[in-house]
């Protein structure tokens, strides 16, 4: 059951976990673990069928309910190592980033042994990269092509997007830093993400 | 054709997980009819999942001129400190005039004072004392021997949230346990087991937090359902408090002869029931 107290442990702070996992108190980890199954594993497989519904929801909901279990556990051993990923968000933040990390590894596995040959034909038509079967997953060459446009951007731009994407800062968040409303902020990121597909879609004009 | 700002919000949630199951199902409905808001969200999942999949980046740190640009504001807050320091200076000078004793023993001005006391309600008439002691403090005898069972080394994940409660010594989410839905997963313990467990502390819970007809029912569960014989003393030592916490001596003085031979609360059970004969 997802009490009151999971929720409040799931916006505490990485590092109070980390704390935690250190003094290795079994009773802290069975609780932690207890929590996040208790109130995040039927969102996240929720959110990754509405998120990546294109590639099948039975396949999508085997794969993202192995995702959490696998993030879980990584998840774990990271704390305990003190080497948590994206430490300085929110604990529900940091685990979201772990599900989906795992859930795309896993899925990106299984969609390159069914699909090779498409695989190869989208990795070399760039243009295409942000809307076929492998648009979702990291490459190479996408991430310098969203790097390279990052760059570009005006500086209060690209700090934004750096919050949003990055840091993965909610809405609030970043109204809050911004010291302007949750409406104006939605405004001005949707600006900035524009902007950005913009010039990464024609990377020769500024 | 570009996103409103309600869809972009609603989006950003989404992609923060921060939706409800009925939220998601209808942004999900949104994104099927929607190819504007489909796209948009494909191209934010590719930009995060590409920085989550990068094992490092090169964005470039903003330069001090850039930081320049990037300019936190400037929160202006010193007025609302001044107005929350002058509202609280006004009450506390409020409160100082308002309780002020007055001194209701002054002879000559007795029956005016008592008066203006009644008048303004500022003292509290205090009940004429009378010689209720009862034989035995009910009260004291609880609280002398309730002490919270300790909680077990290993218990069911499905408890943790209220256990850890417990354990702080904030019974109110464990007295409000659903039991009848609390779910099997994970954990490996059989249903059995993990009732036993949540009536056990629910029980004791309850009886700390003075509602002792709940209370007595999920103890009294323990002690007829319980599958060891220390489980079932247990169940009957809270019991048998609960029942003295309702000042019936009858029921008490039964449940702890029961707990007979049982060495745990051997000495508080034989000092109990002498003083209640």
């Amino acid at each position: 059951m997802c009490t009151k107290d999971c929720e409040h442990i799931l916006k505490s702070t990485p590092s109070e976990v980390v704390e935690g996992f250190k003094n290795a108190s079994s009773f802290f980890v069975k609780k932690i673990i207890g929590c996040i199954y208790a109130c995040y594993q039927k969102v996240f497989v929720g959110w990754a069928c509405v998120a990546y519904n294109k590639y099948g929801i039975d396949k999508i909901n085997f794969i993202s309910n192995t995702a959490f279990t696998d993030g879980l556990l990584k998840f774990t051993e990271d704390a305990k190592a003190n080497k948590l990923y994206n430490s300085n968000a929110k604990l529900k933040t940091v685990l979201h980033s772990y599900f989906n990390m795992t859930l795309l590894g896993l899925l990106q596995t299984e969609n390159r042994l069914t699909d090779k040959v498409n695989k190869y034909k989208k990795d070399t038509v760039i243009e295409n990269i942000f809307l076929e079967n492998e648009a979702l997953f990291y490459s190479e060459q996408k991430y310098k092509a969203i790097e390279t446009a990052l760059n570009k951007m005006e500086p209060l731009d690209k700090q934004i997007i750096v919050w949003r994407q990055i840091d993965e800062k909610t809405l609030d968040e970043i109204a809050t830093v911004l010291d302007i409303s949750k409406e104006a902020a939605s405004n001005r990121i949707y600006r900035c993400m524009l902007r950005l597909k913009n010039l990464i879609e024609k990377p020769n004009t500024d | 054709m570009e996103l409103s700002n309600e869809q972009y919000e609603r989006l950003c949630n989404f992609l923060d997980a921060n939706m409800s199951m009925e939220e998601m199902a209808a942004f999900e409905k949104e994104l099927a009819n929607d190819d504007i808001l489909r796209s948009q969200l494909n191209f934010e999942l590719s930009v995060r999942n590409n920085f989550l999949g990068a094992k490092e980046n090169n964005i470039k740190e903003p330069t001090q001129e850039e930081k320049k640009i990037i300019k936190l504001p400037n929160r202006n807050n010193w007025w609302k400190a001044a107005a929350a320091a002058l509202i609280l200076g006004l009450s506390i000078f409020y409160f100082s005039q308002t309780n002020k004793t007055i001194p209701v023993d002054t002879v000559q001005h007795k029956d005016t004072l008592a008066a203006k006391v009644k008048d303004t309600g500022l003292v509290k008439i205090q009940p004429e004392k009378k010689d209720t002691t009862p034989k035995i403090d009910f009260v004291k005898l609880f609280d002398d021997n309730f002490v919270p069972d300790k909680i077990p080394e290993n218990y069911p994940i499905q408890l943790a949230a209220e256990l850890t409660e417990y354990e702080k010594g904030d019974y109110t989410s464990m007295g409000k346990l659903d039991i009848a839905n609390i779910s099997e997963i994970r954990g490996g313990r059989d249903k059995q087991a993990i009732q036993e467990l949540a009536h056990y502390y629910k029980g004791i819970s309850l009886v700390k937090l003075g509602k002792l007809d709940d209370a007595i029912a999920n103890l009294q569960w323990v002690k007829n359902n319980a599958t060891t014989d220390s489980m079932k003393a247990n169940a009957r030592w809270y019991l048998a408090l609960g029942y003295l916490k309702k000042e019936n001596t009858g029921k008490a003085k039964v449940l702890l002869e029961g707990i007979g031979s049982y060495g745990r609360y051997k000495k508080e059970v034989k000092k109990i029931i002498q003083l209640i004969e």
